[in-house]
């Protein structure tokens, strides 16, 4: 032996890396300083007079005979019978090794956990989501009787639509077939006599609504009957939100009178916390409904009515009678109800509409396939290191280990890593729900839903049995490998196992499996971001972002004649406009996108009658003369308004260009009178170009303008056009107002930009998840074609030494690598494309903005992801033919 | 573990050479003490194994050294009689003198 001159650095004494590696494994992780030290202390003592070899073998012999010994727990006073260890003894010793043996595979155990993290993480929030649906519970009981009554009009668009008041008391009193007839309906309202004045949302409830939904009230009484009598005491109920909110849950609310719109009320009672569900958690106190036929006409449709099918009724039956009502009524009031039918809906298909079900398919599929990629990995990983460990396992197997014993170990650190990921992926999922709430904004109409969205117990009982699935799939399949193999043959060949030909088959179709998933998810949410994009880049006229808006509802008991109202409006603009960077300011009822304007029919002086399909119809706004130069809206013929249209002279409107290119047939609307209703007939000074706003479900529509000052009403809204940041005149505003009104408060302060933004908020959300579901998707899908090539190179490693050495060059070496890995990559990317292509067909079903057939995103996701997955197989070729033919074949 | 308690085998030779080995009785020294008068091969582990039995019965207790170099930087841990342990000692040296002691000189 040469190296019998000894060297005395103790940096070339090292001693062998797998006997430490060993000796870590089976002894207490307290002792390894003192045991590792000795060894290695006496490990050069025998080293300086022996030699290499000999200290190697000794140190190898006192390793391998310590391996018992380390297994040992201490108070155990006869050592070596394993027999009568039982199966707790057993099973803390199977954590406590597996958790050493974990972390000893750092890089195998944090890409396992990162894995598995982030998918239970996205399952967990998708489940939040759909279990919000499905397993919360609408606060109605007896849910198989309950059924929804909707009125449509298929010429305007509405399907599924609230009913009028009258409409609504036709229905109650002349339905056999449905009993327990209700009415819900909802108005902004301002609540004082509770510190200062607020403004609130107002549910409106037919006085019966919560016996026939099966609430009992949270504290005093539910409303009596006769209390939605025209003229009863007013009375209202807490919502148990503005209960605990606004009274501190203090009990002697009950009884205490308040102000709502400046009418003293007492509050009878608080509402069962059932009740915060939906929309109808948005509302803070419920009065009852006032039900005079009188009070509201019959086209305002603003009711959302739900009834219970009487005994030995059929949903047929109640169908059948409320689409005679529907004919009847269109009748006999032809003004209001003509196209208008009548429909009875069963509770489970009411609930959640077509659209909001396949995005919730979609989204199921998505998570679906991120589980699967995810789980893809996890195997892949999990065989490629129960090969590394074949040899650790044969040596357990050797010194008296059964096979249940090494599959309980298996499974037992799959848990290990299972309940980790499963506690991480819980916070991930919260993180999740935080985002979606944030990303739907907190004004947008989605808001509501995803207020419900936390993580409750169906989620846990969830992730767990995730979590508890996952390992018996991921730990068992190598489990039974490792028992199974062959002993001598392991520990002679140092832990190589060549894959035979199934598993070689089953990781190809594992490679092309995921390219394919991936370029699915990838394809559809490139599909949503690029339709997100052509809203958001929409390019209008006006400034959005330079628009501060707000609404300002003035309570009928402070303002009983319509010239206070005008007074108002007039006084606060003023002092508004004085304001420093003020441009103009403007009073509309509705304004653009973010309010509800009313459609209405209308007919022209002197045109012939048309059949009922083809009555005009428009939407109507009441605005003030500043609004078109705000909103940038030219006057195309005519003129605009001017501030002597006032009540004292003619009624006028005014039409935009698309008004006139449908009910004028693009000819001469100036001039022509036209009614809504049996109101007073209308000139028509001007028209203007059609609005540009990015409402998805607001096409270019036919528009008609009124004069605010001829229309005034109570509810409005003001718009403050900017030089400076208009939010920042927020306070001047307020101010303002309370100048003029000390109790009035302004409300939903938003700038037009925001408006915009948020009602495209559902898109957004959706694409938001798709995409990051795609990122993880794609990142998952690239490490995992990575780690399956690197294992199948490696284990050729010696077939590409043999064929170098016979003479192949290293460039066609590293082709016949790329050529396989390539025809894998390229059918998975076909696949994948195929089935994109399904899935954006269903996404477009739903959501009409999705171009299903986009080739952009074909292509560029396409050639993406064959990029990665080509880097990902180019790599590992690379490192394999970079080997010295004499080193491959060496390699064992 | 009671009064009256007796020491393996093992456990004794271990006990035995930290006595003996005073303040250098430490795991490569117990361990060569023992391979060297016993003549048997001792792994370390098993050395570490019936220390951490001692230990748990409060026998032995135990200080850290200071990190030596030929350790690659690992500290030593020292071990010394308890109290308790003494006495188990004690004990089962008299046991042995007891019943050994008026055996004939050849037993074959």
């Amino acid at each position: 032996m040469q190296s019998k001159s000894p060297d005395p650095t103790p940096a070339r004494q090292q001693p062998p890396r797998a006997a430490v590696f060993l000796l870590r494994l089976f002894s207490p992780a307290a002792e390894h300083e003192e045991l590792l030290g000795d060894l290695r202390e006496e490990y050069s003592e025998h080293w300086l007079p022996r030699g290499r070899g000999v200290a190697r073998r000794w140190y190898w012999g006192q390793a391998l005979r310590s391996l018992r010994a380390g297994l040992d727990r201490p108070n155990r006073r006869v050592p070596g019978t394993r027999k009568g260890d039982g199966l707790v003894g057993n099973l803390l010793q199977d954590v406590r090794y597996g958790v050493r043996s974990l972390l000893n595979a750092p890089m195998f155990t944090g890409l396992t956990v990162l894995t598995l993290t982030l998918a239970i993480g996205v399952n967990s929030a998708i489940f939040s989501m759909v279990s919000a649906i499905f397993f919360s519970e609408m606060p109605l009981q007896n849910t198989e009787t309950a059924v929804f009554v909707w009125t449509n009009s298929a010429e305007r668009g509405v399907d599924r639509g609230s009913s009028s008041l009258p409409d609504f008391l036709d229905l109650r009193d002349q339905i056999d077939a449905l009993e327990g007839i209700v009415g819900i309906g909802q108005r902004p309202g301002i609540l004082s006599g509770v510190e200062e004045p607020t403004r609130v949302q107002l549910g409106l409830a037919s006085a019966d609504m919560l016996q026939v939904w099966g609430l009992a009230p949270h504290l005093g009484r539910n409303f009596a009957v006769g209390e939605d009598a025209p003229g009863a005491t007013r009375v209202a109920m807490l919502s148990h939100g503005l209960f605990e909110r606004r009274f501190g849950a203090d009990p002697s609310a009950v009884g205490r009178e308040v102000k709502i719109d400046g009418h003293p009320t007492t509050i009878v009672g608080v509402v069962s916390p059932q009740m915060e569900f939906g929309d109808l958690a948005a509302n803070d106190l419920w009065l009852p409904m006032i039900l005079d036929p009188a009070a509201t006409p019959r086209d305002v449709r603003s009711l959302f009515v739900s009834a219970r099918l009487a005994p030995d009724s059929t949903l047929e039956q109640a169908q059948a009678e409320v689409a005679l009502l529907g004919e009847r009524l269109a009748e006999q009031y032809p003004e209001t109800n003509r196209g208008w039918t009548i429909e009875v809906q069963d509770f489970q298909s009411g609930l959640a509409d077509d659209t909001f079900w396949t995005v919730i398919t979609l989204l199921g599929i998505t998570v679906g396939f991120v589980m699967l990629i995810a789980c893809s990995n996890i195997a892949t990983m999990t065989l490629a290191r129960a090969t590394s460990r074949a040899q650790e396992l044969a040596i357990r197997a050797a010194i008296g280990a059964g096979r249940g014993r090494i599959m309980r170990q298996l499974v037992t650190e799959s848990l290990l890593v299972s309940f980790v990921s499963a506690a991480l992926g819980l916070l991930v999922a919260r993180a999740a729900l935080y985002g979606l709430t944030w990303i739907a904004g907190e004004n947008s109409g989605v808001t509501s839903f995803f207020q419900m969205l936390s993580i409750d117990t169906g989620v846990l009982v969830f992730t767990l049995v995730v979590a508890l699935l996952a390992p018996l799939v991921f730990g068992l399949v190598p489990a039974i490998r490792a028992s199974r193999a062959d002993l001598a043959s392991t520990l002679k060949e140092g832990g190589r196992t060549s894959g035979d030909v199934a598993s070689l088959q089953g990781r190809r179709v594992l490679v092309a499996t995921q390219v394919s998933l991936a370029i699915a998810l990838m394809v559809v949410a490139g599909l949503m971001v690029r339709a997100l994009l052509e809203v958001r880049s929409m390019e209008f006229d006006h400034a959005p972002e330079t628009i501060l808006t707000m609404r300002i509802d003035l309570p009928d008991a402070g303002y009983p004649e319509l010239e206070h109202v005008r007074q108002f409006r007039r006084d606060v603009g003023e002092r508004i406009e004085a304001e420093p960077g003020v441009v103009r300011v403007a009073w509309v009822d509705t304004r653009p996108v973010a309010d509800f304007g009313g459609s209405t029919s209308f007919e022209i002086a002197g045109a012939e009658l048309r059949s009922e399909e083809q009555q005009p119809f428009a939407f109507r706004t009441a605005v003030s003369p500043p609004y078109f130069d705000m909103m940038k809206l030219r006057p195309l013929m005519g003129r605009l308004f001017g501030a002597a249209d006032r009540t004292d002279a003619a009624p006028v409107a005014l039409v935009n260009a698309e008004a006139v290119e449908r009910f004028w047939a693009g000819g001469e609307a100036l001039g022509h009178e036209i009614r809504m209703g049996d109101g007073e007939w209308l000139e028509i000074v001007g028209v203007v170009a059609n609005e540009l706003n990015p409402d998805p479900s607001d096409p270019t529509v036919p528009r008609i303008y009124l004069p605010i000052a001829q229309h005034t009403e109570l509810g409005g809204a003001l718009l403050v056009e900017s030089l400076n940041e208009p939010l920042a005149l927020t306070a001047s505003v307020r101010g303002a107002v309370l100048a003029i009104d000390p109790e009035q408060p302004i409300a939903d302060v938003r700038t037009q930009a925001r408006i915009y933004a948020d009602a495209n908020s559902s898109i957004s959300v959706v694409a938001s998840m798709l995409g990051s579901f795609a990122f993880f998707a794609l990142v998952m899908a690239g490490a995992g074609i990575y780690g399956v090539l690197s294992f199948m190179v490696a284990e050729r490693t010696r077939e590409f030494g043999i064929r170098m050495a016979l003479g192949a060059s290293r460039g066609s070496v590293r082709t016949m690598v790329m050529r396989n890995s390539g025809v894998l990559i390229l059918i998975g990317v076909l696949v994948g494309l195929v089935a994109a292509f399904g899935l954006g067909k269903l996404l477009a079903s739903a959501l009409p903005e999705i171009n299903a057939g986009d080739p952009m995103v074909y292509s560029s996701v396409g050639l993406l992801l064959f990029s990665v997955a080509a880097l990902a197989a180019w790599i590992p070729a690379r490192r394999a033919t970079r080997v010295e033919p004499v080193v491959a074949l060496r390699a064992d | 573990m009671g009064k009256g308690d007796y020491l393996g085998e093992f456990e004794l030779l271990v006990m035995a050479t930290i006595v003996r080995l005073g303040d250098e009785a430490y795991g490569m020294r117990i361990r060569r003490d023992i391979e060297e008068r016993t003549g048997r091969t001792v792994s370390i582990g098993n050395v570490y194994a019936a220390l951490r039995r001692l230990d748990a019965k409060d026998y032995v207790g135990t200080r850290k050294g200071a990190p030596t170099a030929e350790r690659g930087g690992r500290a030593k841990r020292y071990y010394y009689l308890e109290p308790d342990g003494a006495e188990a000692l004690e004990r089962s040296r008299d046991l042995f003198m007891t019943v050994l002691a008026d055996l004939p000189e050849s037993l074959v």
